[in-house]
């Protein structure tokens, strides 16, 4: 809700479905369909809809369910999504516009000076153009390049150098010679420079601040749970909202429903995944008064349960009180650049004044060395190269299907030398268990049978199965059985006409059949026995199903990298991870609180990265230097991290790393070419020959030509690697 | 030559004109979305039935 008055309320809803300019033409059309609906506008990149609306005519509540009904489901949870105007932006905007403006002006008043070799302007012509100069910068010194003298003074205040520090410097020195020189007429000053200087830094920093308007960096439990649920009172569902749980109520939950707080079944039985919470791959089976937490998803029947606990204080939600999520990261790019600001800014002081020493008896001279050298020295070129190359890289890794949360985190990776892998749901996939069926052979017919009975089942396992037939069989029907039991915790039984089909555990076909498999259950699968009219036929084994392409990419990066593997799963698939990863270390049954502690461990002595999706990986992916959410579908919920990464590519993770190095290495590079500059420039200060003229040459040129450096080097290298 | 003057004069209203525009465009929040725009383009306006 943005705005609030009698006649019109403004309300934006965060609808991850918008992909395609119909989408847009349906959502700006509300109006026709709702009478009360004023008017709506869709933010394409943000995926938001803002709807103003008449609330005499219509209700928030009338206009979810248009848009449910339409198919844009509004994702409404208890931390709304929506994102607050970026000011921030808006202000770089406006800083950017003038200094762009008043350079522009500045440069065509100081040409006719440049070029007047042989005193053709009068005087009076010189004067008001320097008059101009200075009324044109003046704005850019206060208030575009105000930014720039707040972070040097809080560096100082805190007596950590940063770049800042010598880039204030330059600025405000190239602004107080122009002004001296200006005023004692010895020459046109520096302005064009001056303010073209303070233009480039700020493009610099617009793209530095690239991020990613669609997706959601910051969400913990609250964007995971759902906003209301039904509440059964005196006999009648009543719809509430979960913050207003109390212990005592009861709650009834659907079929792949999330339940919202820790409550106690009062159902008979029910099915709940875990996967998101805890890592466990296999859906737990409940049965009455048993405990349930917060944010399982019931598969199958829909259940009664009773609140236990209020929202916030569930085992789930516990773990956010944790100080981690309050702690900010430090990030390896603040490193760089206040360690090169100390060391930059001292030699540069050391040189300007060994310089200005060594012309002493002439004030003059010894003073305007002193301030050139301080001018030219003012590390832009340097501070323009380090933004343009990640962000270029991180555009490049976007391509690729990873984003980062913002371009700070390029210098991050590159630096990593552990990687730490959550199992469930990131070296696996959450669906398309792997089923295979072993021993026997079934027919077509049989193959139809078992889909239809398994269909009809809540179970799991059922489930799996009925997925597998279904690719292979070209009809589905919707065969009815004449008969159907389900036992829980054994199997199902379904007669059709005269064919009796049993699956289930080994003793529930065993003790009906002729013959059994001698096939004992192995750690890392399920079996489900099969039997047909009382013979039987063999058993699907279910397993969960890694990645494709993930056994390979592990083993490369065990090669560079100390791989871990964290799982709150059971150590079933141990094994079979073991086989890629001898060496690793590997836990399993892991809390949340032991992944964060492990991770926190592990980042003293290593620059940890770490790999997760669930809920339960959130303190752990915060505690890493980088933390990576694998998730399949970008819109859908991640922890809060670093970096979103599609599941598909999972595969590509080697080389983003390695191209995130690349960028380190280029910005070394650049980092040296404008060193290089900066010795010329040096020199040209040192003996006195730097005018106007000069650094209005040289000063946008060295920018330039290391921004289109930085920028080509890494385009050419992510499209070598295949980044698209 | 002193219509130099006036023409330095006039180049910096004009170009000051640009500048007070951008920076009531920014104020505005039209910077804000710069992907929805350009496939409003593609809607067609509506047939006006009251004539």
């Amino acid at each position: 809700m943005d705005f609030q008055s009698d006649t019109m309320n403004r309300v934006r809803f965060h609808i991850p479905q918008i992909h395609c300019s119909s989408c847009l033409w349906l959502l700006e059309k509300l109006n026709r369909i709702d009478g009360g609906v004023i008017r709506s506008v869709v933010d394409f990149t943000r995926k938001e809809v803002s709807v103003e609306y008449s609330p005499s005519d219509t209700s928030i509540r009338a206009i979810v369910e248009l848009l449910t009904l339409i198919g844009y489901e509004p994702s409404i949870t208890v931390d709304n999504n929506i994102k607050p105007i970026n000011y921030a932006k808006r202000s770089l905007y406006l800083k950017l516009g003038l200094a762009g403006f008043a350079t522009g002006n500045i440069m065509l008043f100081s040409m006719p000076e440049y070029f007047d070799t042989t005193s053709l302007i009068s005087p009076q012509y010189s004067l008001i153009f320097r008059i101009l100069n200075i009324a044109l910068a003046t704005p850019v010194l206060l208030y575009s390049a105000s930014d720039y003298w707040k972070n040097a003074y809080r560096a100082i205040i805190n007596k950590s150098m940063s770049l800042d520090v010598p880039l204030a410097l330059g600025i405000i020195t190239l602004y107080l010679r122009s002004l001296a020189d200006i005023i004692t007429n010895q020459s046109p000053g520096f302005m064009d420079s001056f303010s073209g200087l303070v233009f480039l830094l700020l493009i610099g920093k617009l793209v530095q601040q690239r991020t990613f308007d669609a997706l959601s960096f910051e969400r913990n439990y609250t964007s995971y749970l759902p906003l209301s649920v039904q509440t059964i009172q005196n006999g009648t569902e009543q719809s509430r909202s979960v913050t207003s749980l109390s212990t005592g109520d009861i709650i009834h939950i659907r079929n792949k429903e999330i339940v919202p707080a820790d409550s106690i079944l009062l159902s008979p039985h029910g099915h709940v995944d875990y996967s998101f919470v805890t890592g466990e791959t296999a859906p737990v089976e409940i049965v009455k008064n048993a405990k349930i937490y917060a944010g399982g998803r019931i598969i199958g029947n829909s259940v009664q349960l009773m609140v236990q606990k209020e929202v916030s204080r569930s085992y789930l939600t516990q773990l956010w009180n944790n100080e981690i999520f309050h702690k900010k990261k430090y990030r390896a790019f603040q490193n760089i650049s206040s360690h090169f600001g100390t060391w930059f800014t001292f030699t540069v002081i050391i040189i300007a004044t060994v310089a200005a020493i060594y012309r002493l008896p002439d004030y003059q001279v010894a003073s305007s060395v002193f301030t050139a050298v301080l001018i030219i020295a003012c590390p832009c070129a340097l501070t323009l190269a380090a933004p343009f190359a990640l962000n270029t890289a991180l555009r490049m890794m976007s391509r690729a299907s990873l984003f980062l949360k913002n371009t700070d985190i390029v210098l991050d990776m590159a630096e990593t030398d552990s990687i730490v892998f959550d199992k469930t749901g990131t070296l696996t996939s959450t669906h398309n268990a792997d089923v295979k069926f072993y021993e026997g052979n079934l027919n077509s017919n049989e193959e139809k049978l078992i889909y239809a009975m398994a269909k009809r089942s809540s179970h799991p396992l059922a489930q799996a199965i009925a997925q597998t037939i279904a690719q292979t069989l070209s009809v589905k029907e919707n065969i009815r059985p004449d008969d159907f039991q389900e036992i829980i915790g054994e199997g199902i039984y379904a007669r059709f006409s005269d064919t009796i089909i049993r699956f289930g555990t080994h003793d529930f076909v065993q003790n009906t059949s002729t013959h059994t498999s001698t096939i004992q259950n192995e750690v890392n699968q399920s079996i489900v026995h099969i039997s047909v009219n009382g013979e039987y036929r063999g058993f699907f084994a279910i397993r969960n199903s890694f990645r494709s392409g993930i056994e390979k990419t592990l083993q490369f990066l065990d090669n560079k990298f100390n791989i871990h593997i964290l799982s709150g799963d059971s150590p079933k698939d141990g094994i079979y991870l073991q086989h890629y990863l001898p060496n690793s270390p590997m836990k399993f049954r892991q809390t949340p609180e032991e992944k964060m502690n492990y991770i926190q461990e592990l980042s003293q002595k290593h620059n940890v990265m770490m790999i997760g999706d669930g809920l339960n990986d959130a303190a752990a992916l915060k505690a890493s230097a980088v933390g990576i959410a694998v998730t399949e579908n970008t819109a859908a919920f991640t922890p809060a991290c670093d970096a979103i990464l599609s599941a598909n590519r999972i595969d590509t993770l080697p080389a983003f790393i390695e191209y995130a190095r690349f960028t380190k290495k280029t910005i070394v590079i650049a980092f040296i070419i404008s060193v290089f500059y900066n010795i010329l420039g040096l020199w040209l200060a040192v003996t006195a020959q730097l005018t106007p003229l000069v650094t209005a040459i040289l000063m946008p040129i060295s920018s330039l030509s290391i921004v289109v450096f930085v920028v080509w080097t890494l385009t050419y290298n992510a499209k070598k690697r295949g980044f698209r | 030559m002193n219509v130099i003057f006036m023409l330095i004069f006039f180049s910096i209203l004009v170009a000051g004109g640009f500048l007070i525009a951008f920076f009531i465009s920014v104020k505005s929040g039209q910077y804000e979305d710069l992907n929805t725009p350009s496939m409003r383009v593609y809607l067609d306006d509506e047939p006006n039935n009251t004539k």
